[in-house]
């Protein structure tokens, strides 16, 4: 498969490290040279200096090839615009884009474009947590320990 | 109108200004809180200090019953994000208008379904012809996939135009047409034998490139 990762900050460095791993073609974007550092020693892909939304950057980074997208960067517009250039104009199989403002993953989730939340994620998460745990009696003792 | 102007920079200043003297509701949501409440303390309580793409803010706006969501921030990002989400959250009922900040960018706003759009540079052009300009000529639209403008200019005092009429100015083998003339606040004809005469107001369609001779035309003695 070939993928393209746009934005090397924590989670996009994981993904691409991931896809990497798993003899996948990556190609990372991010506008910062410096974030690179993140990826791992081992890293197979290529890495490209450029803007989430700028097509030329895209087309430079082989979208009209790619097979997936997934937009990792702090800004949810600059994720669901790059997912749906990469959608629209250029036919890419599968985009996915991170977006932290839950009701604008519902929204565009509604619109037919593929979000991941990490807010309602870590959110539901806490809560299973919670529904499995007694806090009271099993939380406390483990932090005074 | 129930107007949300989302960014508060000086183009979103401008325009709340405009909007609120022309007796319209308007509201403006910007992100970075110091530029808020400068913003407040210029145009009073119609500011809300949060970002206009967080859903939850644009509700609190109440996107609900608005008429119109003009996004100017910055960034063409923020800008295509805040007009796709307005109509969802409006029921479809509000218009949207964005600002292009790259004109790069402006197939990816229309290939996203926003085709009222503004490119920042012709904005600032028209609003320093507007604001700053003694020369009163103002781009009222930019017909540009035509290379054709809307002018509109006031006829100066004994410029070539004074006591002219359109034919002597050679505007019909130009391409350029006089579409409407105002004299005292009155619509008048625009018949190719009528003589303009100072103080006119001249609203026609030209090329792009002729502006620069019209504007000697009409303006200078």
């Amino acid at each position: 498969m070939y993928a393209i990762v746009v934005g090397c900050g924590r989670a996009g460095a994981d993904v691409a490290n991931r896809l990497s791993a798993g003899s996948h073609a990556v190609v990372v974007i991010d506008n910062d040279r410096t974030a690179f550092s993140r990826l791992a020693s081992d890293f197979d892909g290529t890495t490209l200096v450029g803007h989430a939304i700028d097509v030329n950057c895209l087309l430079s980074a082989g979208i009209e090839q790619a097979d997936l997208l997934i937009a990792t960067t702090y800004g949810d517009n600059s994720n669901l615009t790059a997912v749906q250039i990469a959608k629209k104009q250029f036919g890419v199989d599968r985009a996915i884009a991170r977006v932290k403002d839950p009701i604008r993953a519902c929204l565009f989730g509604d619109l037919g474009v593929e979000t991941l939340s990490s807010t309602t994620l870590v959110g539901q998460a806490f809560e299973n947590l919670f529904d499995q745990t007694d806090v009271s009696s099993d939380l406390g003792p483990k932090i005074e320990g | 109108m129930y107007i949300i102007i989302a960014g508060g920079g000086k183009v979103g200043n401008q325009l709340a200004r405009d909007l609120i003297t022309d007796g319209h509701e308007v509201t403006v949501l910007e992100a970075n809180p110091t530029k808020a409440r400068n913003l407040e303390d210029e145009l009073g309580a119609v500011v809300l200090g949060h970002d206009a793409s967080e859903g939850r803010w644009m509700m609190e706006a109440g996107i609900a019953r608005a008429d119109l969501v003009i996004a100017v921030t910055g960034h063409d990002e923020d800008n295509i994000i805040i007009c796709q989400m307005a109509e969802p959250l409006s029921q479809g009922k509000a218009r949207t208008i964005a600002r292009v900040n790259n004109p790069k960018n402006s197939d990816t706003f229309r290939l996203l379904g926003i085709e009222a759009l503004v490119d920042a540079t012709d904005l600032v052009m028209s609003m320093i012809e507007r604001d700053v300009s003694t020369d009163s000529v103002v781009h009222l639209m930019r017909l540009q996939s035509a290379g054709l403008e809307l002018i509109e200019v006031t006829v100066g005092h004994r410029s070539s135009a004074d006591g002219a009429t359109p034919d002597d100015l050679g505007l019909p083998e130009r391409g350029a047409r006089i579409c409407v003339v105002l004299r005292d606040h009155k619509p008048l004809l625009p018949l190719a034998t009528a003589r303009l005469q100072a103080g006119d107001s001249v609203i026609l369609v030209a090329q792009t490139e002729d502006e620069v001779e019209l504007r000697k035309q009409f303006l200078k003695p």
